[in-house]
Formats: C-alpha cells, sequence, structure tokens
C-alpha cells in the first residue's frame, strides 16, 4: 500500500485539530506559529472563504530527496518523504528545492536541523493512521492508499460537481504527490501553486546530467581530433625545415 | 383618511411582514445548519471526571457543548489536554491555580470553581453534561 493523504477543503472547518494533533506526534512545541515552520509541521489558513492546509506534499519523486547531496531525505515505498536529521548538513538545498515550501530550517538553534511534515511514518509503520486524519472532526483530511484515495476523489467529483472545482490537486503535480486536494474555490486562490509542471522536478535535472557523458565523450574526441590535427601540422612544418636544412648542408 | 393614503401604509405593513417572516426563515434555516454542521463533527464521547471519594458528584465534560465555545479545537488542544492520548488527571487545587479546567474556568473567562451557583455547576453528575 501507498500511503496518502486526501485534503476536501470543502469539509474543512478550520478547526485546527489536524494542527494540535500533529504538534502532539511529533513532539513539538504547542505554540502554533500562523505559518509552516520547523516547529509548526502544518498550518490551517483560510483563503477565499475557504480553509486550506499547508504540510509536505509527499511527492511521488521528491525534489528535496534528489537535491540532498548527503541523502538525509528519503522517499518511502509506503508514502512519507522523511528526513534522517544525523545525515544533514545544514545546506537548505531542500528548502530552495521544494516547489511546495515544505522543510523549514530551524534558525533559532545554534546546530540546526531541517523539518517538515513526515506524513507521522512511525504512526503509518504501526499500522495507524497519521495523526492528522485520526482525529480530523469533519472528514476533511482522510488517510489511506493512493489509488484507492484518487477514486474516493473522483467519486466526489462525480457525486456533487457543483461543489467542486473539476480537479484533483496533487494527481499530476510535479509527477503527483501523496498529498491530494479538492476544494471548491480555484486552487490558485488558496495559495497553491498552479504553474508547476507535470513531470517530476528532478527530470529538469536528469535532462541536463544524462546528456554529460555523451557531451565529456564527444568533446574529448573533438579536442583531441583538434589537437592532433595541430600537433601533426608542427610536427610536418618542423620535418619539412629539417628537410631543407639538410638539403641546403648538401649544396655547400 | 383617503384610500390614496392607505395604501402606501398598507403596502409598507406587509413588506414588514413580509421581511419578517424572511428573517424567521433564515434564522431557522441558519439555526438548523449550524445544528446540521455541529451534528457531522466527529467529537469523542462525553468525559467523566471524579473519581476522588470527596467529590460531590461526578463531573461529566461535552466536547459538543465546548465546540460551541471556541471554533479553534486548538483553544485547548495540546496546550492543555492531548489529542492522541489521555491527559493526566489534576488536582482540584491544581486546577484552582490555572491547570487544566481552571484555565478558562477561572471566573473571568468563564465561571470559576467558587461560582455563587455552587459545586454542583460541575459537578452535575453522570447524564447531565456540559
Amino acid at each position: 500500500m501507498k500511503g496518502a493523504i486526501l485534503f476536501d477543503s470543502t469539509k474543512c472547518v478550520g478547526c485546527e485539530a489536524c494542527v494540535g494533533a500533529c504538534k502532539e506526534a511529533n513532539n513539538l512545541p504547542t505554540a502554533i506559529d500562523p505559518k509552516l515552520t520547523a516547529y509548526t509541521w502544518t498550518v490551517v489558513e483560510q483563503r477565499n472563504k475557504a480553509y486550506v492546509r499547508r504540510m509536505c506534499m509527499h511527492c511521488e519523486t521528491p525534489t528535496c530527496v534528489s537535491v540532498c547531496p548527503v541523502q538525509a531525505f528519503r522517499k518511502e515505498a509506503n508514502g512519507p518523504v522523511v528526513y534522517d536529521a544525523s545525515r544533514c548538513i545544514g545546506c537548505r538545498y531542500c528548502i530552495m528545492a521544494c516547489p511546495f515550501g515544505a522543510p523549514k530550517y530551524q534558525w533559532d538553534r545554534a546546530v540546526p536541523i531541517v523539518q517538515k511534515c513526515i506524513m507521522c511514518a512511525g504512526r503509518i509503520q504501526a499500522g495507524k493512521e497519521p495523526a492528522c486524519a485520526s482525529v480530523c472532526p469533519t472528514g476533511a483530511t482522510t488517510f489511506g492508499d493512493r489509488t484507492q484515495l484518487i477514486g474516493e476523489a473522483r467519486a466526489r467529483l462525480a457525486a456533487a460537481p457543483k461543489s467542486y472545482v473539476p480537479k484533483i490537486y496533487g494527481l499530476e503535480e510535479v509527477g503527483g504527490t501523496s498529498v491530494l486536494m479538492l476544494s471548491s474555490v480555484p486552487f490558485s486562490s488558496l495559495g497553491l501553486r498552479t504553474d508547476l509542471p507535470m513531470a517530476p522536478l528532478p527530470m529538469l535535472t536528469w535532462q541536463v546530467l544524462s546528456k554529460i557523458p555523451d557531451f565529456v565523450a564527444v568533446g574529448g574526441a573533438f579536442l583531441y581530433g583538434i589537437w592532433w590535427i595541430t600537433n601533426r601540422r608542427a610536427k610536418v612544418q618542423e620535418a619539412l625545415a629539417q628537410e631543407a636544412a639538410s638539403q641546403a648542408a648538401a649544396k655547400h | 383618511m383617503t384610500p390614496s393614503c392607505e395604501t402606501p401604509r398598507r403596502r409598507r405593513t406587509v413588506r414588514a411582514g413580509w421581511r419578517t417572516a424572511a428573517l424567521w426563515v433564515a434564522g431557522a434555516a441558519f439555526a438548523l445548519g449550524t445544528q446540521a454542521a455541529a451534528q457531522q463533527l466527529r467529537l469523542p464521547p462525553d468525559l467523566v471526571y471524579g473519581n476522588a471519594d470527596a467529590s460531590p458528584g461526578k463531573v461529566v465534560f461535552s466536547h459538543q457543548f465546548h465546540v460551541g465555545v471556541s471554533d479553534k479545537c486548538t483553544a485547548c488542544h495540546v496546550k492543555l489536554f492531548h489529542l492522541l492520548r489521555p491527559t493526566r488527571r489534576v488536582t482540584h487545587s491544581e486546577m484552582e491555580a490555572g491547570k487544566s479546567c481552571g484555565a478558562c474556568h477561572n471566573g473571568q473567562m468563564a465561571f470559576g470553581p467558587t461560582d455563587p451557583a455552587g459545586c454542583t455547576r460541575c459537578h452535575a453528575g453522570e447524564g447531565k453534561s456540559s
């Protein structure tokens, strides 16, 4: 099973039970920051008369995993993108690379680490739901198998086409995410990015990196060719000069 | 009075009547709506406090009632009570010092432990939740 979270904005009443449960499950300080920080891994924002959750989207092909030079991030087979603080060197490339702005840095610490929602990977391992899904009193946040949740989302769109924007956010964005969202208002008005490519972002890097071996091989052969030609010319010149010199010596 | 004077007045009364009716309908719809919304919430069952020997009666805490006080679960969770596991019960004197229920039930934000209405305001016994 590949775990995923379906967030239905039309069901959310903004009670923030998910935020509280997240704090408790992950032993975070109880003070709730208005935006995502290293100590608040999910927030509920009110935008365009609707509520929307902010959290790590747990991409299927995560950019943070791709860019991390020490493999501190890892995409688990059962859904979550997890982080190993003991490997982190604090380069913060993940923070720059994430299209959703999920990883946050402990700016107030002497030895900071990066923090973000980990979809309660430990709870999933133990057969439980993520804390946010387990406490949601309206069923706005639900946890389940990604394929089944996509089916559920499609069923909701088909059952009440007038109460939804006909789109499942996260189905294809950046190659798909393990957090899927439904909304009654355009996703851009909820502050979600709608300019993202439908292909995984690490593909951009791969498109360049995959050409480098060819570039090196062809470039090397080309440079060797130039060197061979110039070198031969020099040798010919040298041989001609020697020949001329020996002929001149024979005449005298 | 001439009929020409009466007509606008009657029209005004009729219009006012309609307005009142519309208000009532809207009010009823709103009340029903909020009730329906409250019923849709999947809330934990009532919590029963009061195992102490000297307790004048069990205290029953109702989530259903308290969600009407604040629209954020985070008003009480997680700084006062856990969400995922039971919270350690505190003594009455700890509560009077501002822990647990006493964070709000302090006589200022909500009625306090020394409320003139007496202990039964909280210690109502099982079956009566608030």
